[in-house]
């Protein structure tokens, strides 16, 4: 008899404690900015910044120096056309131009390449910082935690806590 | 199993805390702040639910490529926190990535459940790609995609280099030679078979 009596009491127990979980889910789901204040502030942060992209779209392309330099030889040979020049003259003025070009196009390669560099040391650089910012903290709320676990000596609780 | 449920309720309200602290950096638009907080939302938290809200923070710092990738790792972690205004962060991060294809799929998607300020500027945005979208992408555009694709895969982040592949394979399918369209379908079924590895939290 008491046998069953226990069976009934941890039965009752069971689906009581059930009750508590799935209503308490329940509760929770209405209630999200009271329960968890921090998800909800994000969430109400998110919302005020979201604007609008600051650049209009445009397709990227990868360089577009040969397209460049095929015009720019069709335009030179289209200009000498009926032109009083001589041919030493139109080889000359081809010359320059060539060693020009291939200057001012070793000139933009260096400075995308600096400016590449640049942003890749910036890019390493923030990852590392944002890593070891939150490694440390973590560090910090989990020996917070840890504390707050031990609980006080005297086996009070602070206020506020149960 | 009490132990369990007190441990876990602890992370619960210690991940809480650095959401907020990273909600009140953002609303003040110290970003990098914000990041940091996220980021340690993230690494305490029992779900993938700060994973968002880092991604949302990389898309106001400009960096498109690592928004993405979190983006996708929150979507893995924890598809259920998705909603519209993560989608409209999404959605910047592809539009500032250049996926153009990406950020507009997401946009449409956005509704009204993200508010109606919104659901407006994701109608203007869309808008505003509208005719970029109906147009043909030169050779050197799809060559760009691919490149991007290419590094992503390098670097090991198949999520990011899927989403290359898969805007060169949009582009491509509007031309009429389909340009490097077999190469696209072949790098993003590669980057898929590396995505669908367990990405580890930063």
């Amino acid at each position: 008899m008491r046998t069953i009596a226990q069976i009934t009491g941890l039965v009752i127990f069971c689906g009581a404690f059930l009750g508590a979980l799935t209503g308490a889910g329940s509760a929770a789901e209405d209630d999200v900015a009271a329960s968890r204040p921090g998800r909800a502030a994000a969430h109400a942060a998110l919302t005020d910044g979201a604007d609008l992209p600051a650049t209009p779209p445009s397709l990227p392309a990868v360089s577009s120096d040969g397209t460049r330099r095929a015009r720019e030889s069709a335009a030179l040979a289209n200009g000498s056309n009926g032109a009083k020049r001589s041919e030493s003259a139109r080889e000359a003025e081809s010359q320059a131009d060539q060693h020009a070009n291939v200057g001012a196009r070793l000139t933009r390669e260096e400075i995308a390449k600096r400016v590449a560099e640049a942003s890749i040391v910036a890019a390493v650089r923030s990852a590392a910082a944002d890593q070891h910012a939150a490694a440390a903290q973590a560090r910090a709320t989990s020996a917070k935690a840890n504390a707050k676990a031990a609980g006080p000596p005297s086996g009070l609780h602070p206020p506020g806590h149960r | 199993m009490l132990f369990l449920v007190s441990a876990s309720v602890r992370a619960d309200a210690g991940h809480d805390a650095h959401l907020l602290a990273g909600a009140q950096h953002f609303q003040a638009g110290r970003f990098t702040e914000a990041l940091v907080e996220f980021r340690v939302a993230e690494r305490i938290a029992n779900d993938g639910g700060p994973t968002w809200y880092v991604a949302a923070t990389l898309v106001k710092l400009k960096r498109p490529d690592e928004a993405l990738s979190a983006f996708a790792r929150a979507e893995a972690a924890d598809p259920t926190d998705r909603d519209g205004l993560f989608d409209y962060y999404h959605a910047l991060a592809c539009y500032d990535a250049r996926l153009y294809h990406c950020a507009d799929r997401l946009l449409a998607v956005v509704g009204d459940g993200a508010g109606p300020r919104i659901a407006e500027q994701a109608r203007k945005i869309r808008g505003d790609l509208a005719s970029l979208l109906t147009s043909t992408a030169p050779a050197a555009t799809i060559d760009w995609y691919h490149a991007r694709g290419q590094a992503a895969l390098r670097t090991g982040d198949g999520a990011l280099a899927a989403a290359y592949f898969e805007e060169a394979l949009a582009w491509a399918a509007a031309r009429p030679d389909g340009y490097r369209r077999e190469e696209a379908t072949e790098g993003r079924a590669r980057a898929r078979a590396k995505s669908a590895h367990v990405e580890p939290k930063p």
